[in-house]
C-alpha cells in the first residue's frame, strides 16, 4: 500500500538516508529499528510526506508523494494520515476531547458523528475522566492516550508513530502501544513506528532495521 | 575575558538564526530607545540655548546699564504675518562707537534693514510686509543673532529723529535668561517625556524580554547544573550588555541622523540650529556607558524566577483570572463624566454652560478615572471577547484564538495598555489642543484692530492711519491719571475719574449705534455725552457731570475738560466691541483734541483674516513704529499652542508607532515561541490559512477590544473636557479624527503581524521535543 524506495536525504554534509527503502501493507504494523542517527525518523517523515526526499519515491496506492505540492501533502496527511509523536504534541489552549475531534473537524464530520466517534475513543483509551481537561492538566500518559485517539479518529489509511512510548514509563508504554496496535487494526489501518525499544519492537508485525541510512530487513 | 562573559558571547552567538533575530531586535530596541531618550535629555538644553540668543539680543537701556552711555534708541515692534511672530527692532544710532546686535557685522544705518534669511526671503516676494519695513534690505542676520533657522526677524535702521520716542540703550545682551522665551517652550520636554519615552520603555522592556521563556529556561538549566546565582546573573547581564552596547551606539547614530531632521522640520512646533544638539564625543561615551550598565542591569533582573525557583522556570505560568470588579473604575469614571457630555445634548443651542468648581473637579476626576479604568479593564475584556470566541459553536480558527487569548499572557496586556493609553491621550490631546486653539483665536466674523500710534512722527499721520479704510472706526483718548494718594478704592465717581482717568470715545452717532447694536435716537451729530452702561446707571462707576480732567492735544498742549450733562446708558456697552464701559462719548470722525499721541485708534476689519493682514500693512506703512493688536488674536497663546500640538502630535504619533512596533515585535515573538505548536496542526493537515486566520484573530480580537474601548473613552473624555471650558459649541469629532487613524496603524500592524506564520515550513526538529 505504501512503499518507500530508493529513498536519499542529506543534510548539508550529512547522509541521513542512502538509498533506504521499506513498505508497509494494508493493516500491517512495521516497526523501524536502530541506533540513534541511523535515519529512522527521517525515513518515517520522508514516507508521511513530511520531509522530501533528494531522491526516490515514496508511493500509496499508485501516487507518488514526492511529486506532490505542499497543498495536496497538506490534504493527504489530513485525510489519509495519523500520527503520534515521542511527546503527544496535542494543542495546548485545546480539552483532551477536543484534540481528539480535531482531525474530524479538519476532515468536515458532522459534529453528531465526531461526538459519538470522540467518545468511542476516549472509553476506549481509557480517559473519558480528563476528556475535558487540557493537556497540561493530565499525565504524559494520558496525553499520550489521546495523541493515539487523535490519530486513529478519522479512521486514517496509516499511522505514523515516532517514538510514540518515548517518554513514557514501560507499564504506560505498554498500554498506548497495545491501544493504538488494536485500534489500528479495527480499521485495518497500517502503523510504521520508530523505536528503539525491543519490546515495542516485538509486537509490530515486520521490523525494518536501519543502519547509516539504509534499511534491511 | 572572564568564563561567564565567555559564556554569554557563546549562547548570543549560539542562538541560531532565532538568537540573532532576537539580539537584532534588541539592539534596534536599545537603540530607539536611546535616541529618544536622548532628544528628550538635550532637548532642555536646545530650550535654553534659545533662551540665551533671545537676552544676547535684548537691548540693554541705558537706565539699566550701570552708567554706560547712550549709544542708540530703539523700539520693538512685535508684529506677525499670517499667524508666524515677525519681530523687528528699530534702531537709531547716536553714537558712533554703537556696538551691532548678535549676527550684525555692523549697526544698521538709517534705511537699511538686516533680516533673518526666512524674513529677508518674504520681504523680497511679498510686497504687503515689506511695505511695513521701511528700508531696503542690506544684509542677513547670521545663525550667531537668531532663536531659529525659521525665525522671522529683522533689524531695522532709523534716523534718531524718526524714533525719537525710542528707548535709549548701551548695548545689546541682557545678563539673565529671556524667560517668556524659555516658558513658552516649557513643557516641551515634559510632554516629549511622557508620550515617547513611557511607549519607549515598554518597547525596551518587550525587545528585553523576547524568548523569555526559552532563556527562563536556558538560566534555569544553568542553575540546576550548580552554577552560582551570582555567575549566572552575570551571564545574563554580560548579554543584555552586549545588546545594550551595541544598541547605545546605533541609538546615538540614530539620533545624529533624527536630532537635525526634527530641527528643521517643524515636527516639534519649532526650530532649531541643527548643531545645538549635536552630541561630541564624551556625550556618546556617556550614553553607551549608561546603556551597558542599564541593559546589563535589567537583563539581571528579569532572572528572578529563574534564580530563586529554577523548576518554577521550566513550566508555564497559569494567568490570574480577570476579575469583574476591574470595570468598576471605568463605570464610575464614565458616569462622573456623563452629565457634562449629555448637558449640551439637552441645552439650547448657542447657550453656553458654567459649571460649578464641584462639577469641574468631578469630571477632571472621572476622567482620570476613566483612563486608569481602560487599563484595568482590559484584563476582563479581553477575557470576555476571548470568551466569545472560544464558543464550542464558533468556527475553528476562532475557537483556538479565543482559546489562546483566555490564558492571554500580562506580557500582551501590557503591549495592548501602551497602545490604548497612546490612543486615549490622543483623543483627549485633540479635545486640549482644540480649546487651546479656540483660546488662541477662536472663530470670529470681523477682527477688532487697535493701533497705538504714539511714536508717529507726526499728528498728521495718525489722522491718516485712522482715515483707512474699515468696516467701523473709532477713537478712544484716556485724560491724564493721578496716582492714588491711599491704597483704598476710590470713594466717589469723581475721584475714581481722578485716579484712573476718563475714556473718551469719538465716532459718529451712526458708527456707535452699529457696534453697540442698539438705536440711540438722542445722539446728534457734533454732541457730547456720557456714556454708561446701562447696568451701572447711579453706581460709582458712572461718569459724574461737572467733573473736569485734562487730556493733552496733538501738539502735546494739556487742555480741560468738563464732563457734560447728557447722558447715553447703553444695554451691554462692557460687551460692545467698544470694550469701554463708562466714559463720554464725542458723536464726532475727528478727536475733540486733535490727533494727539495718546489716541488709540480702532478699527473693525471684515474677515477673513487676509484683510487684517492687508490692513496691518497698510498702518505700519504709514508709521512703522506702531503697535497694532488684533483682538482675539494672541501671537503668544498661538505660538503656545502650536509648540504644543506640534509636540504632542509628534510624541503621541512616535510614541503610538514605538508602541505598535512593541506589539508587533511581541506579537512574532509569540509566534517564534509558537512554532511547534503550528507545526503539530499542520502536520495534522490543518491548512496554513486556518492557522493563519487563527493567529490573526488572536493578535486583532483584543486589540479591536482595547482599541475600541480607549476611542470610546478618549472621544468622551475629549468632549468632556471642551464642554467643561465651553469654547466650543457641541461635538467635537476632531477626537475621533486623531484617534482613527492610530488606531489603524495599530490594527494593520497587528494585521501584517498575524500573516506571519512561523512554522509553515515543516522542520524534522520541530517535531521532536528537546
Amino acid at each position: 500500500m505504501l512503499s518507500a524506495e530508493n529513498l536519499t536525504l542529506s543534510y548539508g554534509n550529512t547522509v541521513a538516508l542512502a538509498n533506504a527503502s521499506a513498505t508497509v501493507r494494508r493493516g500491517e504494523v512495521v516497526a523501524l529499528v536502530g541506533p540513534s542517527g541511523s535515519g529512522k525518523s527521517t525515513m518515517l517523515y520522508c514516507m508521511a510526506g513530511l520531509l522530501r526526499p533528494d531522491s526516490g519515491k515514496v508511493v500509496l496506492d499508485g501516487v507518488d508523494l514526492t511529486k506532490l505540492d505542499d497543498d495536496s501533502r497538506s490534504d493527504l496527511r489530513r485525510r489519509d494520515f495519523g500520527f503520534v509523536f515521542q511527546f503527544a504534541e496535542l494543542v495546548p489552549e485545546l480539552s483532551l476531547r477536543e484534540n481528539i475531534e480535531l482531525p474530524l473537524e479538519l476532515n468536515g464530520v458532522g459534529r453528531r458523528e465526531r461526538r459519538a466517534r470522540v467518545q468511542e475513543l476516549l472509553h476506549e483509551l481509557g480517559i473519558e475522566e480528563q476528556a475535558d481537561r487540557r493537556p497540561a492538566k493530565v499525565s504524559g500518559g494520558q496525553a499520550q492516550r489521546a495523541a493515539v485517539a487523535r490519530a486513529i479518529a478519522h479512521r486514517p489509511r496509516v499511522i505514523f508513530a515516532d517514538e510514540p512510548t518515548g517518554a513514557l514509563d514501560s507499564q504506560n508504554s505498554l498500554v498506548v502501544l497495545d491501544a493504538l496496535i488494536k485500534l489500528a487494526s479495527m480499521d485495518d489501518t497500517a502503523v510504521v513506528l520508530v523505536t528503539h525499544d525491543p519490546q515495542v519492537a516485538d509486537r509490530a508485525h515486520r521490523t525494518v532495521h536501519m543502519r547509516d541510512g539504509t534499511a534491511g530487513l | 575575558m572572564s568564563g561567564n562573559a565567555r559564556l554569554a558571547v557563546r549562547l548570543v552567538r549560539g542562538g541560531g538564526v532565532a538568537g540573532i533575530v532576537r539580539l537584532a531586535l534588541m539592539i534596534v530596541g536599545v537603540a530607539v530607545g536611546v535616541a529618544v531618550g536622548t532628544l528628550v535629555v538635550v532637548l532642555p538644553s536646545i530650550l535654553d540655548d534659545r533662551a540665551d540668543r533671545s537676552s544676547a539680543r535684548l537691548p540693554v537701556p541705558t537706565v539699566a546699564a550701570g552708567g554706560r552711555p547712550t549709544t542708540f534708541l530703539f523700539a520693538l515692534v512685535d508684529d506677525s504675518w499670517h499667524g508666524e511672530r515677525f519681530s523687528r527692532v528699530l534702531l537709531a544710532q547716536v553714537d558712533a562707537a554703537a556696538e551691532p546686535p548678535p549676527g550684525l557685522e555692523r549697526f544698521p544705518a538709517p534705511g537699511e534693514i538686516v533680516a533673518s534669511p526666512a524674513a529677508a526671503e518674504l520681504l523680497a516676494t511679498e510686497p504687503g510686509l515689506a511695505a511695513r519695513v521701511p528700508g531696503r534690505v542690506v544684509a542677513e542676520i547670521t545663525p550667531a543673532g537668531l532663536l531659529d533657522p525659521d525665525e522671522l526677524f529683522a533689524y531695522v535702521g532709523l534716523t534718531p529723529e524718526q524714533l525719537q520716542d525710542g528707548s535709549e540703550a548701551s548695548g545689546f545682551g541682557v545678563g539673565f535668561q529671556d524667560d517668556m522665551v524659555r516658558e513658552l517652550f516649557d513643557g516641551v520636554p515634559r510632554e516629549l517625556a511622557v508620550l515617547v519615552l513611557a511607549p519607549a520603555a515598554i518597547y525596551l522592556i518587550v525587545c528585553g524580554r523576547l524568548a523569555a521563556a526559552t532563556r527562563a529556561r536556558r538560566y534555569a538549566a544553568l542553575r540546576l547544573l550548580g552554577m552560582r546565582r551570582g555567575a549566572v546573573l552575570r551571564v545574563a547581564a554580560t548579554e543584555a550588555a552586549i545588546a545594550g552596547g551595541l544598541g547605545g551606539l546605533l541609538g546615538v547614530f540614530l539620533y545624529s541622523l533624527l536630532s537635525p531632521l526634527l530641527a528643521r522640520n517643524h515636527a516639534l512646533g519649532f526650530t532649531w540650529f541643527p548643531e545645538v544638539g549635536a552630541l561630541d564625543a564624551l556625550d556618546t561615551t556617556a550614553i553607551v556607558l549608561v546603556t551597558v550598565v542599564l541593559s546589563g542591569a535589567v537583563g539581571a533582573l528579569g532572572l528572578r524566577q529563574s534564580l530563586s525557583r529554577p523548576l518554577a522556570a521550566r513550566v508555564s505560568v497559569e494567568e490570574p483570572r480577570a476579575r469583574w470588579w476591574l470595570l468598576v473604575p471605568l463605570t464610575v469614571g464614565l458616569g462622573l463624566m456623563l452629565p457634562v457630555i449629555v448637558r449640551p445634548l439637552t441645552a439650547p443651542p448657542g447657550s453656553r454652560v458654567v459649571y460649578s468648581d464641584t462639577q469641574v473637579n468631578l469630571v477632571l476626576a472621572g476622567m482620570v478615572l476613566a483612563a486608569v479604568g481602560v487599563l484595568l479593564a482590559m484584563r476582563p475584556i479581553v477575557a470576555a471577547a476571548a470568551r466569545v470566541a472560544a464558543h464550542p459553536a464558533a468556527p475553528l480558527p476562532l475557537r483556538l484564538a479565543g482559546r489562546r487569548l483566555s490564558g492571554a499572557p500580562a506580557s500582551v496586556l501590557r503591549v495592548l495598555a501602551g497602545l490604548a493609553v497612546l490612543v486615549l491621550v490622543g483623543g483627549v490631546s485633540a479635545g486640549v489642543l482644540r480649546d487651546d486653539e479656540l483660546a488662541a483665536g477662536p472663530e470670529v466674523d470681523a477682527f477688532t484692530v487697535t493701533v497705538d500710534a504714539h511714536r508717529a512722527a507726526s499728528a498728521e499721520v495718525r489722522g491718516r492711519i485712522a482715515m483707512l479704510a474699515a468696516e467701523h472706526r473709532w477713537t478712544v483718548q484716556y485724560s491724564e491719571a493721578s496716582p492714588p494718594a491711599g491704597l483704598g478704592p476710590p470713594e466717589s465717581a469723581a475721584e475714581r475719574v481722578a485716579m484712573f482717568g476718563l475714556a473718551m470715545v469719538t465716532a459718529p452717532c451712526t458708527e456707535i449705534q452699529v457696534l453697540i447694536r442698539a438705536a440711540l435716537p438722542s445722539c446728534r451729530s457734533g454732541g457730547q455725552y456720557r456714556l454708561v452702561d446701562a447696568a451701572l446707571v447711579g453706581t460709582a462707576d458712572e461718569v459724574p457731570a461737572g467733573v473736569t480732567v485734562t487730556f493733552e492735544d496733538e501738539v502735546g498742549a494739556k487742555v480741560s475738560y468738563r464732563t457734560p450733562e447728557a447722558v447715553l446708558a447703553v444695554d451691554g456697552l462692557e460687551r460692545s466691541p467698544l470694550h469701554v464701559s463708562s466714559g463720554v462719548l464725542v458723536a464726532a470722525d475727528r478727536p475733540l483734541f486733535g490727533w494727539g499721541r495718546d489716541v488709540t485708534m480702532h478699527f473693525v476689519v471684515a474677515e477673513p483674516e487676509s484683510n487684517v493682514e492687508e490692513f496691518k500693512s497698510a498702518v505700519l506703512a504709514l508709521d512703522p513704529t506702531a503697535a497694532v493688536n488684533v483682538h482675539m488674536r494672541n501671537l503668544g497663546a498661538m505660538e503656545a499652542y502650536r509648540v504644543h500640538r506640534g509636540t504632542i502630535s509628534t510624541g503621541v504619533l512616535v510614541g503610538f508607532v514605538l508602541g505598535a512596533a512593541a506589539f508587533v515585535i511581541s506579537a512574532v515573538d509569540r509566534a517564534i515561541e509558537r512554532r511547534r505548536d503550528v507545526v503539530s496542526l499542520l502536520v495534522l493537515g490543518m491548512p496554513l490559512r486556518t492557522v493563519r486566520a487563527s493567529q490573526l484573530f488572536q493578535i486583532v480580537l483584543p486589540l479591536l477590544a482595547v482599541l475600541a474601548m480607549a476611542i470610546g473613552v478618549g472621544h468622551l473624555a475629549g468632549n468632556a473636557w471642551l464642554q467643561l471650558n465651553g469654547r466650543h459649541q457641541g461635538w467635537y469629532g476632531g477626537t475621533l479624527t486623531t484617534m482613527l487613524p492610530l488606531a489603524g496603524i495599530g490594527i494593520a500592524a497587528g494585521l501584517g503581524a498575524g500573516m506571519i506564520v512561523v512554522g509553515r515550513k515543516i522542520r524534522a526538529e520541530d517535531m521532536r521535543r528537546e
